[in-house]
């Protein structure tokens, strides 16, 4: 859509083109975060705190660079990705199933339901020492215990999602002689699946959260593992760099789960409300 | 309007409410302040029980003279040494347990400003850590560990430096031929006999314990990846020893007499059981080689730090790569309070 934005005041129009103006805004909301950035470069420099407790952000950006240039970062951020992934798209799975099954099953709602309140509140990484036991120390306990941790929400916001749905239009799709198969597929998980996707988007954060604390535990490769070696040998900017590197990790992993979203529901009233 | 200003002129009012006002910060500072004659509060890092004797020996009150006059103490338990660099730079704790790797990090890489006040333990001249594998296994030479999986109880430790010279000096890239992973030392038995791991590292109150059931064989010991070693060290930030010099020679003078007395074999029973109460197992776990020679660790009997050794340990740890900077270990080695501690006894 090309709409320009009018930013000046009555009598003084002018036309921004959207992308400046996205840029503008960009810009604007960024100042809270230079302002902090700012602030870490100028306590460390001034000597304030240890620098092997919070070394300088411009020494942390340059270990950052070189290391990313080296092709250490991507090798870790590539191993994150691909146990964080794994343990996630296996809790899509799973927990889309179990969610929608429990939405239209009264004996499946009654047997997991409760399971499901159970495991919500409880720290599920404490089961860590166990899934080791089980499955020893390679990718397999990582990818499981990110699978335990995201199911969860995802499970929740299905059965929410395929349960909030107006029972006037089921009626009317039963009226017409929609068969249960079909009726589940064209209007049960469509009306759901703003709820879905939100609970998906919501276990996508613990998925990569999940699996650097299992690396950090388990030892191999992946940012867990990369920054906790630093922490080990007193190599504060490499573990700051590392933290550095969830961050965009993160941030690319919501940025395209925001895109999946708006092009899976550009059909339904939210893309149309911006 | 406040009922004090109803009944109070403005300039009274003013000087009641300063008067108050000192009073508040007086109580605060007087709070916060030590007391005269408070004995100085040293908090000392801590690991496995008894190779870091010092918290059975200050369990013994009958062996100190200035424990909770000149000085009080305070254990804090971690796993591993490199936790105690991080504890020392937040100053959680006054005096760290080191290994002599995770010293000469502290320095070249921390920055932090620290010495090397006396020794804690060292390995090779008595008991020499050890990297054991199931006695059926095919591992058989430090070769056969590609692919492996090896439990250390910290990376950056001594342990960990260890195995990777190992490592090193056969061929192997460690993290890259062999997977390292931190472990608990008490779980490492379990996992090595469960095949979780295939090599584990085994302090001596371990080896001691599991090595009896016949299962387990070694395959190579710590000193065959470095020679002597001093393992463990005790080091202190510069401004906390200038600052509280007297605690710290009272503090070794009560060190070094106890450490006298838990060696004597007529007190040999009364340590054992004090070890069996500090690391909460039984005394038969500890009565056939706790603090005995060629059995356990070995303590500097005058408590300083095998300098010659510390630098060795060092310099191997850089040639192999291992470090990326090496250190020259004489300037920030002070042996000052022990000296003074000694002429105490």
């Amino acid at each position: 859509m090309d709409r320009a934005v009018n930013v000046a005041a009555p009598g003084q129009a002018f036309k921004v083109p959207p992308a400046v103006f996205a840029l503008l805004r960009t810009a604007e909301r960024s100042i809270p975060v230079l302002i902090l950035l700012a602030a870490w470069e100028a306590v460390t420099r001034a000597g304030m705190v240890q620098l092997f407790l919070l070394p300088p952000l411009s020494q942390v950006l340059v270990r950052f660079y070189a290391d990313t240039i080296d092709g250490t970062i991507p090798h870790h951020i590539i191993e994150t990705s691909v146990t964080a992934l794994s343990g996630y798209f296996l809790a899509a799975a799973a927990g889309v199933i179990i969610g929608a099954a429990m939405a239209i099953s009264r004996p499946i709602r009654y047997m997991v339901e409760p399971l499901v309140s159970l495991a919500f509140p409880i720290p599920k990484i404490s089961f860590m020492p166990i899934f080791i036991l089980w499955f020893g120390l390679d990718t397999l306990p990582k990818v499981l215990m990110v699978a335990f941790n995201c199911v969860i929400p995802i499970t929740s916001a299905t059965y929410l999602g395929a349960r909030s749905i107006d029972k006037y239009i089921l009626w009317s799709a039963r009226s017409l002689g929609t068969q249960p198969g079909r009726l589940f597929w064209k209007i049960v998980m469509p009306a759901a699946a703003p709820q879905v996707i939100s609970g998906l988007q919501i276990a996508l954060p613990q998925a990569l959260i999940i699996g650097i604390v299992t690396e950090m535990l388990t030892g191999g490769d992946g940012l867990g593992s990369y920054m906790i070696r630093a922490v080990r040998f007193s190599d504060s900017e490499t573990a700051f760099a590392g933290i550095l590197a969830m961050l965009v990790t993160g941030l690319v992993y919501m940025q395209i789960a925001t895109v999946i979203r708006r092009r899976v529901l550009r059909w339904h009233a939210e893309a149309a409300a911006g | 309007m406040s009922v004090i200003s109803n009944i109070m002129p403005a300039g009274r009012r003013l000087r009641v409410e300063a008067a108050c006002l000192l009073a508040v910060g007086a109580l605060f500072a007087a709070s916060v302040a030590p007391v005269k004659g408070e004995p100085t509060k040293i908090r000392i890092g801590y690991d496995t029980i008894p190779l870091h004797i010092v918290p059975v020996i200050f369990r013994m009150p009958e062996l100190q003279k200035h424990n909770g006059k000149e000085y009080a103490l305070e254990f804090f338990r971690f796993k591993g040494s490199p936790l105690q660099v991080q504890a020392l730079a937040a100053n959680e704790v006054d005096i760290a347990a080191l290994a002599f790797s995770t010293f000469a990090t502290s320095i070249t890489t921390a920055k932090l400003p620290i010495k090397g006040i006396a020794d804690l333990a060292q390995d090779g001249p008595w008991y020499s850590q050890a990297f054991a594998v199931k006695k059926d296994s095919p591992i058989t030479k430090v070769e056969d560990l590609k692919g492996k999986t090896l439990a250390i109880n910290a990376f950056g430790g001594a342990t960990d430096m260890a195995a990777r010279v190992m490592m090193v000096k056969h061929g192997l890239t460690p993290d890259k031929d062999v997977r390292i992973i931190e472990a608990s030392f008490g779980a490492m038995p379990a996992m090595v006999r469960s095949g979780k791991v295939d090599v584990a590292s085994f302090p001596a109150p371990v080896w001691s314990v599991h090595s009896k059931a016949g299962d387990l064989r070694t395959l190579f010991r710590q000193s065959d990846a470095l020679g002597d070693q001093q393992f463990l060290l005790y080091a202190a930030k510069d401004e906390f020893i200038k600052k509280n010099r007297k605690a710290l020679v009272a503090f070794y003078e009560d060190y070094l007499r106890g450490l006298k007395a838990v060696v004597d074999p007529k007190n040999r029973q009364k340590v054992l059981e004090t070890i069996s109460k500090v690391a909460g197992s039984p005394v038969k776990n500890f009565e056939d080689w706790a603090l005995l020679e060629g059995k356990d660790y070995y303590h500097s009997p005058d408590g300083k730090i095998n300098v010659k050794a510390l630098q060795s340990n060092i310099k191997s740890l850089k040639d192999l790569g291992l470090l990326k900077q090496t250190l020259e270990v004489v300037p920030h080695i002070d042996h000052s309070l022990l000296d003074e501690a000694a002429k105490r006894l």
